[in-house]
């Protein structure tokens, strides 16, 4: 099963109201959006001992 | 219909009042007439507050009759956009069906700034529901219709402070505040053809509004000139104990422009965009460049959007997420959000926290950049306002790359909390304003005003009106 179908399935059984079927088709291009961002997140490596997430970007 | 008092300046206004030519309870009820008679028009208000704000005015009325004037905004009349709580028992309704009866006991901090201030608070204005969090593509995403734009009906006015833009740009208001989470107070101000500023993230309390991202919500003022703007900023920024994220400012330290102040411009920042855009931008650039140092600059080469996005769908599906649990997003307008709003519980953990790590490298990057320049410059949007029916998304997409510069500088601004004002600089074939920004360093908020006054007192675009 894709990765989209798969936080399909964790979504819809997160909620106790049922998805009609012709919204599955926008849910899935939004996730397919997210893992793309998450893809191009991906690509760009950050060293385990540099840049921490900053807690208030205004420190 | 009478006119008189639409579209005078705050200054304009101010020196009526302290000079007593015309009390606030006359202005207020001009202004209320307005709101009520033409805001409907633009779809522009949530809600008037008459009975409080009649009740602020004479209050006003009685300290100025006393000489207690208390400065530039008392007895002003403002809106606020209505995810600002007020606890006089009005609604607040975050733009959404849901929500219309929705009211709170607490009173936003920047409201009570401006109460303090004498400004008389007069209407909240509608809004793209929740903010645009759920992630919207057509303008009628908002209880009270699609914003509409003052320079031409049939297009939009900008979101998702939609009637902030249109009551300050149709001259029924003086000023109006908004949020700006990606683009939210630019975006109307640009479409608009007002002075809109984002605020350096945290020097304006956020308590009392919704919250659609901790990271990145600012809350700021939308109004005909910078010169306004000045004056609304010195009102409503300062540290707030109930704000967490709030600082201190140094909004005061900046008097005057620096004499060899240096201008960064984006590599390619004209490229493929809309020609009355790219035209209008290099006649306002002139402006500056006949003072100024003009210095290219190469913005940052990280995953920017994807960072801003990342960090927006995660926060949101968790300020949101009773609203989830509830199904409450199937109410909204905009059908297309409905489900898929759902899709931001598909942001990994660890892709939000590398994002924040991703923001903590900008800021650097940004900074060394910012050793060479002041400001950076730029058009607000590759296009002017699009239609009232069209997707805006398709109808920006369809011609500029989410890639494109303009929107880096977006995302660049509000991942890092940077300040930015957009100017109007012109108009399209088809009426439209067109605009400029300026976007300093964290902190350059009056710097970046300045410039705004510098290119205002040269040109008279922000003084045309729509009829």
């Amino acid at each position: 099963m894709s990765n989209i179908e798969n936080f399909f399935k964790i979504i819809s059984n997160k909620i106790n109201y049922k998805i009609p079927k012709d919204h599955i088709d926008l849910i899935k291009n939004r996730i397919n959006g997210i893992a793309q961002d998450s893809e191009e997140l991906n690509k760009y490596k950050i060293h385990n001992m540099e840049y921490p997430p900053k807690i208030n970007n205004n420190e | 219909m009478n006119n008189q008092f639409s579209f005078c300046s705050i200054s304009e206004l101010s020196n009526l009042i302290k000079n007593k030519k015309v009390s606030p309870v006359e202005l207020t009820l001009y202004f209320l007439k307005k709101l009520e008679t033409i805001g409907p028009q633009y779809n522009a208000i949530a809600h008037i507050n008459k009975k409080s704000a009649l009740k602020q005015a004479k209050k006003a009325e009685k300290k100025i009759f006393n000489n207690e004037y208390l400065g530039s905004l008392h007895g002003i009349p403002y809106a606020a956009k209505d995810l600002l709580s007020t606890n006089d028992g009005s609604p607040t309704t975050w733009g959404a069906k849901p929500f219309l009866n929705q009211s709170y006991e607490i009173e936003s901090t920047i409201i009570t700034k401006l109460n303090s201030a004498g400004a008389i608070l007069c209407a909240k204005t509608s809004m793209v529901e929740f903010a645009g969090g759920m992630g919207y593509q057509q303008p009628n995403a908002s209880a009270f219709g699609p914003g509409i734009n003052p320079w031409n009906k049939s297009f939009w006015s900008g979101g998702s402070s939609s009637g902030s833009g249109s009551a300050v740009a149709s001259g029924i208001i003086p000023f109006a505040i908004g949020s700006e989470t990606w683009g939210s107070i630019l975006s109307p101000a640009s479409n608009c053809g007002i002075t809109g500023l984002r605020p350096t993230f945290g020097i304006v309390s956020r308590y009392g509004s919704m919250v659609l991202s901790w990271t990145l919500d600012k809350i700021g003022p939308l109004a005909l000139s910078s010169n306004d703007i000045e004056i609304i900023t010195q009102n409503i920024i300062g540290k707030d104990n109930k704000d967490p994220y709030s600082i201190e400012n140094s909004f005061n330290l900046l008097n005057q422009i620096p004499k060899n102040l240096k201008i960064g411009i984006p590599d390619n920042i004209t490229n493929n965009i809309q020609k009355e855009v790219k035209d209008n931008f290099n006649t306002t650039l002139k402006i500056l460049e006949s003072q100024y140092k003009l210095i290219p600059i190469k913005l940052p080469e990280l995953p920017i959007s994807a960072a801003t996005r990342t960090i927006l769908s995660a926060e949101a599906s968790s300020a949101f997420e009773e609203i989830f649990e509830k199904g409450l997003q199937t109410k909204l307008n905009a059908q297309e959000t409905h489900y898929s709003s759902l899709a931001t519980n598909a942001v990994l953990a660890k892709d939000y926290i590398k994002s924040l790590r991703i923001q903590n490298i900008l800021h650097q990057q940004m900074n060394e950049i910012f050793n060479n320049v002041d400001i950076i410059i730029s058009p607000v949007k590759p296009s002017t306002a699009s239609k009232i029916n069209e997707n805006f998304r398709w109808a920006t997409r369809k011609e500029f790359s989410e890639d494109h510069p303009i929107t880096l500088i977006g995302a660049i601004g509000n991942l890092i909390g940077l300040p930015g004002i957009s100017i109007p600089n012109g108009f399209d074939k088809n009426g439209l304003p067109t605009s400029f920004q300026i976007m300093g360093n964290i902190q350059s908020d009056r710097l970046i005003i300045k410039c705004a006054q510098l290119i205002q007192n040269e040109t008279n675009w922000h003084n045309k009106h729509p009829n």
